[in-house]
């Protein structure tokens, strides 16, 4: 059965990006704009993975993560980052992996491929 | 504050509440109470040995929690009023307006593990602060029952305890949960065996913006929902106490800096503004340097006087130096764009060097290098190309003598590190933030961009530039992600 990724940005040309990327590699991709969107996906239905950015206006990327982390502790969730540093807080406890968004693509492909 | 006003603040503080009045009934008496709030939602009933109350408020609290809570307080209370017993009572209000005056936190903390192991159901406690940036559990301060009796203080131990995975007790604080945990089940928990150790009760304590700032840990023999109220209660106290310290904290901090912060604004701004006014100046300049400059090669052709051939070549060569400003100054202003591509660390370094080779002969410089020749980075030639020629012109520039350059390179995980070591006696103190910024420069040439600039093409590439001082000079880092943009 086709896998499913909900993916979270706030950046069309990342989500047009990752989605073009994912999809080719025969992922199913669910796309969340912001974090309101994310919950409303998330609580229509589990995907396999779910690839989050944590920039974003309104609910941060942490902030969902706690959430999915709360509900269903087993839901793989990647953080995707532009920068490094935000590396050493809790999240980095409980993401299953820190990408940073300029990690090549098949680093992360093969990342994906690890979980599910 | 009146005993009656320090009762509700105790009530709404533990239970997160905003209480419109409190009735006790009790020794054929009706004691009424008012609150902050005006307006309320709920209504709770308590009853207790020989008292009962009735509370309205506002908020949401678990009824069966609060009821243990009020049932605690209003009895202390009753007893107070018989004054059979106010001493607890007491306690608990003065520790309040410890917090509330200001007390040092390291005192409040103490009061309050110490009122921790005075319950009947905890025999040891550790109050412990989180520094989240470092993943770290520290500043504890440790209370026993039994060291209490003997009057002992809590005593204050700055063991760390670090975590490198999620463990129970990192739950505590992320969810921001209260539970039962097992101390043995926690990694990097061994020091800690010989003060708290096996089944505790841990509760997060709570930061102004939500998130934990610590944990309260518990252990003793009876556990039940009581003694889970009971901790929470006083972990709430914890928070308030940590948050209101806190607050003073910043509050004096930022009294003190209140004019500091506008100059910083002010120069900021002003940085700005000269900005664009160079930008726009030198644009406009740069087209009567352009004939400035042709006319005076022109008049060279007619020139017979040597006097007249000496003054022409003055001409030439100031406007040339105007004309290269102008150029940086512009550079400067434009966004960087980059032409991202797999290039080799090493040949890059000795294209640049091959570049500056009359520089660094004229300058008596003596440069060696040890970089992999296998290394590859992801970046814009000749834009980094730009930033090693104007890191190592500046560090030729700070050593006017002659002197050695260092040019190495590390590999981490993530980044490539390229280290320029020069002999120039170092940055000094005062320099070292500005050294990065716009317009700054500390020699008698130059626009004091060059390094500005560097910093500007290092941020756009993903990575970063830095200064530190050794021995003899400066060191330079630029570092470089392993990977490039995204279209890599």
């Amino acid at each position: 059965m086709t896998k499913k990724i909900l993916l979270v940005d706030d950046d069309k040309g990342i989500i047009q990006y990752y989605s073009e990327l994912l999809e080719s590699n025969g992922y199913e991709v669910q796309v969340a704009m912001d974090g309101e969107q994310a919950l409303i996906a998330l609580s229509a239905g589990l995907p396999d993975l779910v690839l989050l950015d944590v920039n974003m206006p309104g609910k941060s990327g942490l902030d969902i993560l706690k959430e999915v982390k709360e509900a269903n502790e087993k839901l793989p969730v990647f953080l995707l980052t532009a920068y490094e540093q935000y590396k050493r807080n809790f999240s980095s406890l409980y993401a299953d992996e820190y990408l940073t968004k300029a990690k090549k693509p098949e680093v992360i492909l093969k990342k994906v491929s690890d979980y599910i | 504050m009146t005993p009656d006003a320090n009762f509700i603040r105790l009530l709404e503080n533990s239970l997160s509440i905003s209480i419109v009045s409190c009735t006790v009934f009790f020794d054929a008496k009706t004691f009424v109470m008012k609150g902050s709030a005006v307006s309320g939602d709920h209504t709770l009933e308590v009853k207790g040995e020989g008292f009962a109350c009735i509370l309205f408020y506002k908020g949401n609290c678990r009824a069966e929690k609060a009821k243990d809570i009020i049932a605690d307080a209003v009895n202390l209370y009753c007893r107070s009023i018989k004054e059979e017993f106010p001493a607890e009572c007491a306690r608990r209000a003065d520790l309040l307006g410890s917090i509330v005056s200001g007390e040092s936190i390291d005192n409040v903390l103490n009061e309050l593990a110490r009122m921790i192991v005075a319950t009947p159901v905890f025999d040891c406690v550790g109050i412990f602060l989180l520094n989240e940036i470092l993943l770290e559990l520290r500043g504890l301060v440790y209370a026993s029952r039994s060291e209490s009796k003997k009057g002992k203080k809590a005593r204050f131990r700055s063991r760390k305890i670090r975590f490198s995975k999620k463990s129970p007790l990192s739950d505590v604080m992320y969810f921001g949960r209260c539970k039962m945990i097992d101390l043995d089940e926690i990694d990097d928990w061994k020091s800690m065996r010989d003060c708290l150790k096996g089944e505790s009760y841990a509760c997060p304590l709570i930061g102004m913006d939500g998130k934990a700032v610590g944990v309260v840990v518990a252990t003793g023999g009876k556990y039940s929902g009581k003694a889970e109220a009971i901790l929470q209660f006083y972990s709430n106290l914890c928070s308030i106490a940590i948050s209101n310290a806190n607050m003073r904290g910043e509050l004096i901090r930022l009294k003190t800096y209140e004019e500091d912060f506008e100059k910083v604004d002010y120069v900021s701004k002003d940085l700005v503004k000269m900005g664009m006014l160079a930008a726009t100046v030198a644009h406009e300049l740069k087209n009567p340097l352009v004939a400035i400059g042709g006319f005076a090669k022109r008049l060279a052709a007619f020139g017979s006087d040597p006097r007249m051939d000496n003054y022409i070549t003055m001409i030439q060569s100031e406007v040339s130096r105007l004309e290269d400003l102008v150029t940086e100054i512009l550079d400067y202003s434009k966004n960087v764009d980059l032409r991202i591509e797999k290039i080799n660390l090493d040949k890059v370094v000795n294209e640049t060097l091959k570049l500056l080779s009359e520089n660094i002969s004229i300058g008596m410089i003596h440069v060696s290098k040890s970089i992999d020749p296998e290394v590859t980075v992801y970046a814009d030639r000749n834009r980094f190309i730009q930033v090693l020629i104007n890191v190592i012109i500046n560090a030729i520039q700070v050593m006017p003598s002659g002197g050695d350059l260092k040019i190495s390179a590390e590999e981490s995980s993530e980044t490539i590190i390229l280290y320029i070591k020069d002999t120039g006696g170092g940055v000094p103190d005062g320099e070292m933030e500005k050294i990065f910024e716009p317009f700054h420069s500390s020699k008698q040439e130059g626009t004091g961009l060059g390094l500005s600039l560097s910093k500007k093409i290092m941020t756009a590439h993903g990575g970063e530039i830095t200064v530190s001082n050794d021995s003899s000079g400066a060191v330079f880092s630029l570092i470089l992600p392993k990977t490039g943009g995204l279209d890599d």
